[in-house]
């Protein structure tokens, strides 16, 4: 199932995730994958196994259902979210929690949504109006 | 006419608080807290600048104040809050928007990451959750139990993820022997 | 129809402004302030001063009440306050104390 296999050792060593020959640009860290130390690159990552550590992709950023992120920051386009993750996401697009998803942490993109069944602990600061009968903006 | 359900128009403003134990639909402006122990609709026109209660919490309006429910508070598409959001289940639609906390589960966020991640949550989010002393030894073992043993990957091995020593407990036999195994 | 319904088992506190029609049927506690008809349900509870335009009252009120239309109080109404309307009627069983003032 690891389609890369990151050559992290317990340290906090930077990983370029490898493009998998099988989905063009996205890189998967496999089920029985477990990193820990910074992720970063440039495509999307599809993590399905443990990582201990930032992770920084230009692309979209995938975290299956049995996968379990521990880090101070998760980077990304868009981000879905299925399994756990513990750190902060700042994503350049959508954030997506699906059922499964169980979070802590402050989220940050365009847009969120948070399915019902998510376990969530964390701030939402989007940018918008209330209107002037609330007293406008905050 | 609905003998059961309350409405507040979209032309009417109340000033004041609202208690009761019927569904609540919003249309209009809110000024106080509300509480109620049927469902609560905010409609999209309904402006809320109030804490609201209820047993169900649906929001397509705008809400400037603290959300929290029984059961479940559900963001529409248009919804806007300004507060913290607190149901043992939250829902947020795309096109929902927050500016506040959100917490999910019963109240003292005994939900599964916070009580099994206790260093990390700690420092992430003081004060919030259980306390380090209970979380941090008997939480661990379970979920390691629970995890897939690391099976081909020789890369994490030195049991990279233990900040807390392994505890001997039954439960972790399982990982704990296939992590020695592998290590030979 | 009315578009504000204050239900059964539910309380205001505070000030209720429409600028519609508004059915009582729970408790209100404070001021009501409508443009529109105001219909207090028999069972309803309003210990404030009422004013509108047409006013049906079955439930209780304890409070001042002012029309720019008619008032009826109807059989089991039970209305402690000052009434001000065009017009005001009053049926067989219904309770009244206070002053009507019908000068328009």
């Amino acid at each position: 199932m690891a389609a890369l296999m990151a050559h992290a050792k317990a340290s906090h060593r930077h990983v370029a995730p490898r493009t998998s020959s099988r989905s063009g640009d996205a890189a998967v860290l496999g089920a029985s994958v477990r990193i820990r130390g910074r992720i970063s690159g440039d495509g999307d990552l599809s993590i399905l196994g443990s990582v201990e550590g930032d992770v920084v992709v230009r692309g979209d950023l995938n975290i299956g259902e049995a996968a379990k992120v521990e880090s101070e920051i998760l980077e990304a386009h868009a981000v879905t979210i299925a399994g756990e993750v513990i750190g902060d996401v700042n994503a350049s697009g959508a954030v997506r929690l699906g059922p499964t998803a169980r979070v802590r942490g402050d989220l940050k993109g365009t847009e969120i949504s948070i399915d019902e069944g998510a376990q969530f602990s964390g701030r939402l600061e989007a940018d918008f109006e209330l209107p002037a009968s609330l007293g406008g903006k905050r | 006419m609905a003998s059961s359900g309350t409405i507040i128009g979209p032309e009417t403003r109340v000033r004041g608080r609202i208690t009761g134990a019927t569904d609540i639909e919003i249309q209009g402006h809110l000024e106080g807290d509300l509480h109620a122990s049927g469902e609560v609709r905010i409609d999209a026109s309904g402006t809320v600048a109030a804490d609201v209660h209820g047993r169900r919490v649906i929001v397509r309006g705008a809400v400037k104040g603290n959300l929290s429910a029984d059961e479940s508070i559900h963001l529409e598409e248009g919804a806007r809050v300004v507060g913290d959001i607190h149901a043992p289940r939250v829902a947020i639609a795309p096109g929902g928007l927050v500016r506040g906390h959100v917490e999910t589960g019963k109240g003292d966020g005994k939900h599964a990451p916070a009580a099994s991640h206790a260093a990390r949550a700690a420092a992430a989010a003081p004060a919030r959750h259980a306390t380090p002393s209970k979380a941090h030894a008997p939480a661990k073992p379970a979920r390691h139990g629970a995890q897939k043993p690391v099976s081909k990957s020789r890369i994490t091995l030195g049991g990279g993820k233990s900040k807390a020593p392994a505890p001997v407990v039954p439960v972790l036999k399982k990982g704990t022997k296939a992590a020695l195994t592998k290590k030979r | 129809m009315a578009s504000t319904v204050i239900g059964a088992n539910i309380t205001i506190e505070g000030e209720v402004i429409a600028d519609e029609d508004v059915i009582v049927q729970g408790t209100i506690r404070g001021k009501l302030v409508a443009k529109d008809g105001v219909t207090v349900e028999a069972g309803a509870v309003i210990e404030a001063d009422v004013s509108g335009g047409p006013m049906t009252v079955a439930g209780q009120i304890t409070g001042n009440v002012t029309s720019t239309d008619r008032v009826e109080l109807q059989s089991g109404a039970r209305v402690v306050g000052n009434v001000k309307a065009a017009r005001i009627t009053i049926a067989d069983g219904a309770h009244f104390k206070g002053n009507v003032d019908m000068d328009v």
